[in-house]
């Protein structure tokens, strides 16, 4: 229905929320993409200039690649496995007749509301060399020396992957509306076998969400700062541990600016190619 | 009272210009997206007209916000809120008059009893059946002495049985009252039983205003015609001594319209069966009955034109292809403007 | 049809359920167990059991600072987001109006930013004003943290709201301001009560963006915790983590009854 209400009543509702992000949120994230452009010069000092001196650092200095290259694999590795691993307990969520289904459904996303420090603090237990996997590894004799897992790119991966299952969870039982008991049931009827039904018209019809489900956990991994800083005790380096470094400690603010710049790049390339492949997907699911 | 909208919300409401008498009720009528609701809501106050007027007593309370137009509304859905109780829902409109307390819980106990809700003051709103929610509903508007008593569908939302015993229902409390009252139905047949009179509106605009019977009786044009009854419709032009229908010849009709192309209409009711052997009429075929206990409607087919006849049941229906004459009274016989002709 | 297959299917498909469900909540209860333990540094099993862990977290000062500053960040968060995403919320589900989608949009991107380059950009801006290691600093940056979480949420809430019930009060002689605060607030309580939740909690829990605005007048728990866990991680912090874990469930159950855990989390709908 029209309201009687006009526009000027709807942008003065609007005025709050519009004058707090654009103080603490577009002008900061403006300042920064400035800052890229400014020069160090050490101890705390910049120049107001217009330079690409901290990108050429970036770009050139192998280090720098290299922290990036580890981003990105920690941001593909994680969205890979955490799919691989919510994507069953997604579809047994979306297709139990259970009646704890509510409870179960909670079980599996509730851990996304618990403080991430306190979660990682969690896995520093279990991966530590006298923790809880080494613990029982030794007590089954399968090994002598401890396996090294903390202060490892391998336990940060572990880590994230069980911090973000409950986001790949949420977002893939809710791509999987369109399916439906009933086309499995003909396909059955129709002689396809357990595997064929699966890969034939399960798998199709819910890729849209295992896409959504990659696409936010990528996104996710690669701004993870808390996790690689606690697992990787200071061993694996991403971007994110470096633009905190060089903002905090060597107050190189141009060059954290810079490196912020590479993260929503890497950021925006990810969303646009996981957009056009979700249009191609869509496409070829609803038969178009 | 006196409420114009030329030209309100173009494609919505065009032009639409409605007196309303003190203590009438008028039913705006129409097919769905006609404007009616629109209009309704206009004179409420909760949709700004572009252009026009409104006008309550001689004031004018166009640029008067909805709040204090002190007008009742009862809406389709009854809008009820289902946070506060039955007698809570009916003070709504008097708190907002800062009534004293003894007064309020006075007059809310007194419209309450006068819709038997009396003994559910107190009940939850999802704890009421749909005609105990509509009464509630009516309750609400009317216990601030409204100046108008606006109806949106107030009873399209109910089942059949129940529609007709609170037809009458509100009819009487809003006579009782002495309440002028504005509502707004597509369903014909509320319209012509509760109303005093019906505006029949068509794509914005109103195409007939009248009491229930000049509307049968006298339909300004086909689309008031067909959508208020049934009709039996016969194009043909208009000549010195009646209308030529192709098939029929001349019918003879009174009429103070100009010659040219017509529309005749001939109610069902209006058509007469007749016994084969007389020689008055049309001789036809029965075509298809429909028999509903108290009257059987025959479709016949005469003189290369389809009439819809209604009958008074005395027994079996006649058979399909039965030989039948028919006829009628010339006073039966309206003209109109040709169809399709805007 | 093939019964035995079918069948260990099935409890092929239980078994892989139950494990991911242990693994998801694996670390939570460690956490749980290590709080109890005697030792004073990392290890598993634990070495006795003993409460004392919970009683050093209340005498432990930086503990207990932090936690005050959390609690007056989250509190005042939670109002000024609450204030600001009814407002928002509003325009959004009872006006139609040229750029509502574009504003929309706006309100709620900050979700799409890594938080990291928040909390940068944050610092560079706000410690030339001053704004960083203050109050205000940290919560207008915890507000744009929780804007979208909240206006999801009450969004969610007006538009299941039937909107006829409002026009009756206003027909009614309700004002603007009294339809609002009489039938709308009320209808809405479950999407505002959820959405005070989530900020409440996204405020609490936020480590990053703190992290770049914290200094040496305040410091909000996450923090402290964090700075804890990478040099002495013993029993204490366990005991603390598990503090805020109940807290978080608790508050998870109060989103569950307000509205419904999947829709309030749920970002694009």
């Amino acid at each position: 229905m029209t309201r009687t209400w006009r526009p000027p009543v709807a942008w003065g509702l609007l005025v709050p929320g519009l004058a707090v992000l654009l103080f603490a949120y577009a002008a900061p994230m403006l300042w920064v993409l400035r800052m890229a452009f400014n020069r160090f010069i050490g101890g705390g000092g910049i120049e107001i200039t217009f330079t690409v001196d901290s990108f050429a650092d970036v770009f050139t200095d192998p280090y720098y690649l290299r922290v990036a290259w580890t981003t990105v694999k920690l941001g593909l590795l994680v969205s890979v496995v955490t799919v691989i691993v919510a994507y069953p307990l997604s579809l047994f969520l979306v297709r139990t007749t259970s009646r704890f289904r509510g409870l179960l459904t909670i079980l599996a996303i509730a851990p996304m509301l618990v403080s991430s420090v306190a979660r990682t603090y969690g896995w520093m237990v279990v991966l530590g060399n006298q923790g809880l996997l080494n613990s029982v590894l030794k007590g089954l004799g399968l090994t002598d020396t401890p396996v090294q897992l903390a202060n490892q790119f391998s336990g940060v991966v572990i880590a994230l992957v069980q911090i973000f299952l409950p986001y790949a969870v949420l977002a893939m039982t809710s791509g999987f509306g369109r399916l439906d008991d009933t086309l499995e049931q003909a396909a059955a009827s129709l002689g396809a076998g357990r595997i064929t039904r699966f890969l034939r018209v399960t798998l199709p019809l819910t890729l849209p969400g295992v896409l959504t489900g990659l696409l936010l956990v990528f996104v996710l991994s690669i701004s993870a700062y808390v996790t690689p800083r606690l697992i990787g005790g200071g061993r694996v380096f991403v971007l994110a541990s470096e633009i905190y470094d060089q903002a905090t400690n060597q107050l190189n603010w141009p060059l954290a600016a810079a490196l912020s710049l590479v993260l929503v790049v890497v950021f925006g390339v990810a969303v646009t190619v996981f957009g056009l492949l979700q249009r191609r997907v869509e496409r070829w699911v609803s038969g178009r | 009272m006196r409420k114009e909208y030329p030209g309100a919300q173009a494609p919505a409401v065009d032009g639409v210009d409605l007196r309303v008498r003190q203590g009438e009720m008028l039913a705006l009528l129409g097919p769905s997206g006609c404007g009616k609701t629109t209009t309704l809501r206009m004179v409420a106050g909760l949709v700004e007209p572009t252009a026009g007027t409104i006008t309550v007593a001689g004031r004018d309370v166009t640029q008067v916000p909805v709040h204090r137009r002190g007008m009742g509304m009862v809406f389709q859905s009854f809008a009820l809120l289902p946070h506060l109780s039955v007698a809570g829902n009916v003070a709504f409109g008097l708190d907002m008059r800062k009534l004293p307390a003894a007064e309020k819980k006075r007059r809310v106990a007194e419209i309450l009893d006068r819709v038997q809700l009396g003994h559910l003051a107190q009940r939850r709103i999802g704890q009421l059946s749909g005609g105990q929610q509509q009464r509630v509903a009516l309750a609400r508007a009317l216990v601030v002495d409204p100046s108008v008593l606006l109806l949106d569908e107030p009873l399209s939302a109910l089942d059949a049985k129940l529609r007709e015993s609170l037809r009458t229902e509100i009819r009487e409390m809003q006579l009782s009252s002495g309440t002028t009252a504005v509502f707004v139905t597509h369903d014909q047949d509320e319209a012509l039983s509760m109303a005093d009179r019906v505006a029949v509106m068509d794509a914005g605009r109103v195409a007939q205003i009248g009491t229930p019977q000049e509307i049968y009786e006298n339909p300004a044009d086909v689309f008031v015609a067909t959508f208020i009854g049934r009709a039996n419709l016969l194009d043909g032009v208009l000549g010195t001594s009646g209308v030529d229908v192709p098939g029929l010849g001349t019918l003879p009709v009174t009429t103070s319209r100009p010659p040219g192309p017509v529309t005749a209409l001939l109610r069902p009711q209006a058509v007469q069966l007749l016994d084969s052997p007389s020689s008055q009429g049309f001789a036809g075929n029965v075509r298809s009955a429909s028999y509903t206990g108290d009257q059987i409607t025959y479709r016949i087919d005469a003189a290369g034109h389809t009439f819809e006849v209604d009958t008074v049941a005395t027994g079996a229906p006649l058979d399909r292809g039965a030989a039948v004459r028919i006829a009628w009274e010339p006073a039966a016989v309206k003209v109109l403007p040709p169809r399709n002709a805007t | 049809m093939n019964t035995l297959a079918d069948r260990a299917a099935r409890w092929s498909q239980r078994t892989l359920v139950t494990l991911i469900y242990v693994f998801l909540w694996l670390p939570i209860l460690v956490v749980a167990v290590v709080s109890i333990d005697t030792s004073t540094f990392l290890r598993f099993p634990p070495q006795g059991f003993s409460l004392d862990p919970y009683r050093t977290v209340f005498s432990t000062p930086e503990f207990m600072t932090g936690l005050v500053s959390s609690l007056i960040i989250a509190a005042f968060t939670t109002v000024i987001t609450l204030a600001v995403a009814i407002c928002a919320s509003l325009a959004f589900t009872r006006q139609s109006f040229r750029g509502s989608g574009a504003a929309q949009a706006f309100l709620t991107s900050p979700l799409l930013v890594p938080n990291i380059v928040l909390g940068l950009a944050l610092l560079l801006l706000f410690s030339p004003l001053a704004l960083n290691d203050t109050y205000t600093g940290l919560v207008l940056a915890h507000v744009v943290l929780c804007l979208p979480y909240a206006i999801r949420t009450i969004s969610v809430s007006l538009s299941t709201v039937d909107v006829s019930g409002e026009d009756a009060a206003r027909v009614l002689g309700a004002s603007p301001w009294v339809t609002f605060r009489r039938v709308t607030l009320p209808l809405i309580r479950p999407g505002v009560i959820a959405g005070a939740v989530l900020s409440f909690l996204v405020s609490f829990d936020e480590a990053v963006v703190s992290l770049f605005l914290a200094g040496y007048n305040i410091t909000p728990l996450p923090v402290t915790l964090l700075d804890h866990l990478e040099t002495q991680a013993g029993p204490e912090v366990a005991a603390l983590s598990v503090l805020l874990i109940l807290f978080s469930l608790l508050a998870v159950l109060a989103v569950e009854r307000a509205l419904g855990l999947g829709r309030s989390l749920r970002t694009r709908s």
